[in-house]
């Protein structure tokens, strides 16, 4: 027997390898052992986000900032928060989520549960800066393949779903 | 007086949570205190934590979140604050991966509030040996 057979035996279980190494290819067995020994996929399917009104512009801005690389302090809606308190970054603002480690604690996203491996960024709730800072929706990004993930409902507090995809990577 | 070097994570003896309450706040930190009597897993703990600092209780994520909101500071609040979770202990013993979530949770924002000039301590106080005296810290 082959010793990729015997190394996928290991890995699936024979009874797996058997039903796929007498008609298919190699490829499709690569394919398949993804499948097998993937666990770290997200909980439920994670659909296109669709937004509209609101919801878009808010996450169309903040992408427009997050893929210039503009810094939160250097976004103009900041600057006005930092200049009326005397030139400080104010706590309010220190506490507005722009490119946070996200902890997919729910493993409501792709990838191992708990680990990571995303940013998080709040979303401005029209011009109006003090209730930004309480809105429920953010736009969080993958650090290792940029699809970038919206939530409306607080990572699922408030409804379902607890995430949309937004965008694939660029 | 010297203040205590107190590290990010601290675990003190709850006899003493009266007294380090008082130092706390002749350093200068806001306090957020929580009680963690009754608190034995994940829905407890978070049914309390959203009792005690007023959000909405959901799952790790969210909590996580609404705890960064509520933990630190306010705007006239300065950039210091303290947790004290009181009877820790509770959680620890009947379920360690909670314990161990929420622990991490903390700690996570402590470390990101640090990166902004904003300290955040947190006191983990319970009643075993693993909690030290107040006394031990000076």
């Amino acid at each position: 027997m082959a010793a990729w057979v015997l190394s996928l035996q290991r890995s699936v279980g024979n009874q797996a390898v058997t039903a796929l190494v007498p008609s298919i290819s190699e490829t499709v067995i690569q394919r398949k052992i993804a499948k097998a020994t993937d666990g770290n996929g997200p909980i439920a399917e994670i659909a296109d986000s669709g937004l509209t009104g609101n919801e878009a512009a808010a996450a169309k801005q903040a992408l427009g900032y997050i893929d210039a690389g503009t810094a939160l302090v250097d976004q103009d809606w900041a600057k006005e928060k930092i200049t009326a308190n005397g030139g400080k970054v104010p706590n309010s603002l220190k506490k507005f989520k722009w490119a946070v480690a996200h902890g997919n604690r729910d493993g409501d996203l792709p990838g191992v549960k708990g680990a990571g491996g995303y940013l998080e960024y709040y979303l401005r709730k029209g011009d109006d800066n003090a209730a930004a800072l309480s809105d429920v929706c953010r736009l969080v990004i993958s650090t290792s393949t940029g699809d970038v993930f919206h939530t409306a409902t607080h990572y699922g507090r408030d409804g379902s779903p607890a995430f949309t995809h937004y965008r694939a990577k660029k | 007086m010297t203040e205590t070097r107190w590290s990010l994570l601290n675990l003190v003896s709850d006899q003493d949570a009266d007294d380090l309450i008082a130092e706390l706040e002749a350093e200068g930190y806001a306090l957020r205190v929580f009680d963690g009597s009754g608190v034995v897993d994940k829905d407890s703990l978070i049914a309390k934590l959203a009792e005690t600092f007023d959000f909405a209780p959901g799952g790790w994520d969210s909590t996580a979140d609404d705890l960064w909101n509520r933990l630190l500071p306010d705007d006239d609040e300065g950039d210091r604050v303290a947790v004290i979770w009181r009877h820790v202990d509770e959680l620890l013993q009947h379920d360690l991966a909670s314990f161990l979530e929420a622990v991490d949770i903390l700690k996570t924002i402590g470390r990101r509030a640090y990166s902004s000039q904003t300290v955040m301590l947190i006191f983990l106080l319970g009643a075993d040996r693993n909690f030290a005296r107040l006394a031990q810290f000076q």
